[in-house]
């Protein structure tokens, strides 16, 4: 379910005034960017139904406080990103290794550059090693890095979403996406594809 | 020749943003001289496309659904407490001078919890006396203010001109009376026998003398007392409140806008119910100052 921007503001007034019953057009037009943020944050769906339904909840108590600054899903992906942290946090699973990067670079394997297809992993088994290899990653490098390529944010929302300098959020995108790619080939659960000379662009990608 | 980590940002731009034609020119001359650079750009390349192919999950309904009934929940919550507020803000009457002024001013406090109740259920299409018993609640707001500071004349500066006839508009709207302000007192409980009915001339039985409550006393054996435990539990979530129907104490009507408003307390008086015709409100603790204000102007002797 998709609303203008102006439909939306308008459910954001209903609300505010007292209309309850106008936040369900909200919670549905956002839901499902709402809903998959948590799962790659949480990685299994009791979890994210639960950060999910406590981020709407959150933003219906707040919602005075939105003043349109920001897109409301961007808004609204701060809280389930805020959520999500806060449950893991809870449940132990939030290991914050060093954001500074400076040990990255020694531990850090390099893929190995010879590529062979017959090795390669199908494409199921490498989305099921990158979702298990999420799950090992810092907290806070996944969230930037689910918030970039799972809720498509720009570099710009997400700075502003997390109340981040534009360069700690490419910093922690592309460290997120480097360690990944190391866990999985430490695992030895991907070879990588060759090198490619075409764009990889958001949602396209038959070219790997 | 540029560093490795000038073509490990172009990657991340490569993915995110684009790049010029002339960056891209750079990177892939790098990319054909270094293959760990070549190793490290296909391998975030493949977890980046792996990222953003992967299918966006449908949500299960119950996400909407649990919002949506969490969100209805705090809502009752706060209608209660929104009920009980109005109470509160009102000025108490200073209970040593207890006067005429006092009673219009417990008159007041009655009817402005009584326009709480009614704009509790303001959702059962009782939208337009909702509406006149909100701006009276105002008014009943200024009018008890008003009796309380006849009372203490230094106080007297501050009252708003406008309070006395204010007053007046509230009490004739609500109680449905014409007569002068001085008769206000008389919409009290049960005392406005001439609008309603009395079941039975039974006030002469009652020893002693005679008060406000004895009067509203005569009038319990009307209210659907039964009714109490149900909403009771509809309030709170489901349980029924244990001995609720035998514990509770009446203790005074009211009547406006043709409509009565009794009060009644549990046996600890650990919480208020009232209710007009069978809707009946339980309020929790917090309420019960008032609560006590009014009972004790419940017992005032009845004007004659």
């Amino acid at each position: 379910m998709t609303v203008t921007r102006d439909e939306e503001r308008a459910a954001i007034d209903r609300v505010l005034q007292g209309d309850t019953d106008a936040f369900e057009a909200l919670v549905k037009a956002n839901e499902k960017g709402v809903y998959n943020l948590a799962l790659r944050m949480m990685g299994n769906a009791e979890d994210a139904l639960d950060a999910s339904q406590e981020a709407f909840f959150r933003a219906y108590r707040a919602l005075a406080s939105f003043r349109g600054d920001s897109k409301f899903s961007v808004w609204l992906y701060r809280l389930a990103s805020n959520v999500c942290l806060d449950m893991l946090r809870k449940a132990g699973r939030y290991q914050q290794t060093s954001l500074t990067g400076e040990d990255e670079e020694e531990e850090l394997p390099i893929p190995d550059s010879r590529f062979d297809p017959q090795e390669a992993l199908e494409r199921a088994e490498v989305r099921q090693a990158v979702r298990e290899g999420l799950q090992k990653l810092d907290p806070l490098f996944r969230e930037a890095l689910v918030l970039r390529d799972v809720s498509g944010l720009t570099y710009e929302e997400i700075a502003q979403a997390l109340d981040l300098e534009l360069g700690t959020v490419k910093s922690r995108i592309f460290r997120a996406r480097r360690r990944l790619a190391a866990l999985l080939t430490a695992d030895g659960n991907f070879s990588p594809p060759a090198p490619s000379n075409e764009r990889t662009k958001k949602g396209g990608g038959e070219d790997a | 020749m540029r560093d490795h980590e000038y073509y490990q940002e172009l990657m991340s731009r490569l993915l995110d943003e684009g790049v010029t034609a002339e960056e891209e020119k750079d990177l892939k001359d790098h990319l054909r001289a270094c293959p760990a650079c070549a190793a490290l750009f296909s391998a975030l390349s493949a977890v980046t496309v792996s990222l953003r192919e992967e299918d966006m999950a449908d949500p299960p309904a119950e996400l909407a659904q649990g919002v949506m009934a969490r969100i209805a929940a705090e809502k009752n919550e706060h209608k209660v407490i929104h009920v009980q507020r109005p109470e509160l803000e009102v000025q108490r009457p200073r209970r040593k001078k207890r006067s005429w002024t006092g009673i219009a001013a417990a008159a007041c406090l009655v009817v402005v919890i009584g326009s709480g109740a009614l704009w509790f259920f303001s959702g059962r299409d009782k939208s337009a006396p909702t509406e006149g018993a909100a701006d009276s609640a105002v008014y009943a707001r200024a009018a008890a203010q008003d009796a309380t500071e006849a009372e203490v004349p230094e106080d007297a500066g501050a009252a708003p001109e406008a309070a006395p006839a204010a007053g007046e508009t509230a009490e004739s709207a609500l109680f449905g009376v014409e007569e002068e302000a001085a008769d206000a007192p008389m919409t009290v409980a049960a005392a406005d026998s001439a609008a309603v009915p009395m079941p039975e001339p039974t006030v002469t039985t009652v020893p002693g003398p005679l008060t406000v409550r004895d009067v509203a006393r005569q009038k319990v054996g009307e209210i659907p007392v039964e009714d109490i435990p149900a909403f009771a539990a509809f309030l709170e979530g489901g349980t029924v409140l244990g001995g609720a129907q035998k514990d509770w104490e009446f203790l005074f009507s009211v009547e406006y806008n043709d409509t009565e408003v009794s009060f009644a307390t549990d046996e600890a008086e650990s919480r208020l119910v009232w209710w007009d015709s069978n809707t009946p409100i339980i309020a929790s603790p917090g309420s019960l100052d008032g609560l006590r204000d009014l009972v004790d102007l419940a017992d005032s002797p009845v004007p004659q």
